[in-house]
């Protein structure tokens, strides 16, 4: 056994803190019989109780001194059963080798007894260290779970905003209008789709230049002749799907995409616009 | 406080286990405010603590003979079961509901320093232990003067069992350090 990793492991410091088991306080004073370092880290603890207890210090009543007397001179003190005590004539005619004998086998005892209390001590810490790391698991599990139920309130939200937009496309009010490419970027193709009743505006890219990162597309309306802005929107996100754009349009003429600096513009950028189309 | 020499303490050790009332005297003379100390700031109640420190003491003289200095040094015994006596009480007292409890003090320094040679002592002591952290000292004190166990110190003070076992070590190991340099200042 690694001495010194044991007593790292703290248990001195309860021990002369009287915060240990039964079964530690047995282990620590059978250890401490056969490792004298280990008695050694004992008496310097012990003494820092002792100054503890030493900076504490209260003299007590004067008077208590005299009652404290009188209390012991009544109180016989409990000798020693007398069966421990060996008859030394008898102990001088015991043959030497059994002496010898018997020592060497309270040694062997002594270290087994001790081994046991050790081993006991160390099975209960796995048990403890098994406990925690079980702890953990469960903790894991419960984080896992409470993620889980995240990523399901989103598929959720998801899908209700996917039947959504699918009604819209659906109604008979809603007008599909191609916006196609301009000179400047004939190959651009993008299709709105607008309910006249309720006013919503959906989009689709079909096809538009990735902008840089400093830019990005402006959907406009055009009513009465006037651009109203309709958003800007994700190019990465207007890829993979049809998306509704956050303003509600009545009266709509035309629909137009700008490319603008990322954020949008009050006024669209007209020698940057990239698909425009009417809407009868 | 002055400990007693080594030679002088097991001189009276020998002379007690002899029934010497005379040598009981000498030690209770030595130990006494440092165990009334404990007791009381264990029970915080001096009547109490009187009666306690008596038991104790009695305790002690009828059971000399099984002192081990093997296991520890006399006053780490006596210490022992004063503690020990001053914990059953202030549980008893807790149980029956007579005795609010407390809010712990963290002035580990209580003495009324009314020796003033115990005073002078003292102070080195004193200002060593203010140099512990405040929480290492309010584990210390939980643990040593309550008689708390390291799972319900963990409860009261809402702290992790690992935290509150490695504040007890720091303590103690940080107060041996001080302790060290304190001997050579003297």
């Amino acid at each position: 056994m690694d001495i010194k990793e044991y007593i790292a492991s703290g248990i001195l410091e309860n021990y002369v803190l009287g915060t240990v088991s039964d079964q530690e306080r047995q282990e620590v004073e059978c250890m401490s019989h056969i490792y004298p370092e280990l008695r050694e880290e004992l008496v310097l603890l012990q003494e820092s109780i002792e100054q503890i207890a030493l900076s504490n210090a209260v003299p007590p009543p004067a008077e208590l001194k005299a009652k404290v007397m009188a209390a012991i001179s009544k109180e016989p003190q409990v000798k020693e059963e007398g069966g421990k005590v060996i008859d030394l004539n008898q102990a001088d005619n015991d043959s030497k080798p059994l002496n010898t004998w018997l020592s060497a086998a309270a040694v062997v005892l002594l270290v087994a007894v001790c081994s046991f209390f050790y081993l006991q001590n160390n099975q209960y810490i796995k048990l403890e260290q098994d406990l925690i790391s079980t702890t953990n698991q469960a903790e894991e599990l419960k984080e896992e779970s409470t993620k889980l139920a995240t990523e399901v309130e989103a598929i959720k939200a998801e899908k209700e905003a996917q039947l959504n937009l699918a009604n819209i496309l659906a109604n008979e009010n809603t007008a599909r209008i191609a916006l196609n490419g301009t000179e400047a970027s004939p190959e651009s193709r993008v299709i709105v789709f607008w309910n006249k009743e309720s006013n919503e505006v959906l989009m689709q890219l079909e096809n538009l230049p990735e902008p840089t990162q400093d830019q990005q597309y402006q959907l406009w309306a055009i009513v009465d002749g006037t651009p109203t802005d309709m958003g800007v929107f994700d190019y990465t996100t207007a890829l993979n799907k049809i998306q509704q754009m956050p303003y509600k349009v009545e009266g709509a003429q035309a629909f137009a995409i700008t490319l603008e600096p990322a954020g949008g513009s009050k006024e669209p950028t007209l020698s940057n616009m990239y698909v425009v189309g009417a809407t009868s | 406080m002055q400990k007693p020499s080594q030679i002088e303490v097991d001189t009276l050790i020998s002379q007690i286990a002899q029934g010497n009332e005379k040598a009981f005297e000498g030690l209770y003379d030595s130990y006494s405010p440092a165990l009334y100390g404990v007791v009381l700031k264990i029970v915080r109640d001096e009547a109490v603590a009187q009666d306690v420190l008596q038991e104790a003491m009695v305790k002690i003289w009828k059971n000399i003979h099984s002192f081990d200095s093997k296991k520890g040094s006399i006053f780490t015994w006596m210490l022992n079961i004063a503690r020990n006596r001053a914990i059953d009480e202030l549980r008893k007292m807790k149980r029956s509901g007579g005795g609010e409890i407390q809010s712990l003090s963290l002035d580990v320094n209580i003495s009324n320093g009314n020796n003033p040679t115990i005073r002078e002592q003292e102070i080195g002591i004193k200002d060593l232990l203010k140099k512990l952290p405040a929480e290492q000292m309010e584990v210390m004190e939980y643990l040593y003067f309550q008689g708390f166990t390291q799972q319900e110190v963990s409860d009261e003070l809402d702290l992790p069992l690992g935290t509150v076992k490695s504040r007890a070590r720091i303590a103690l190991r940080d107060l041996r350090k001080f302790f060290t340099l304190l001997l050579f200042w003297i």
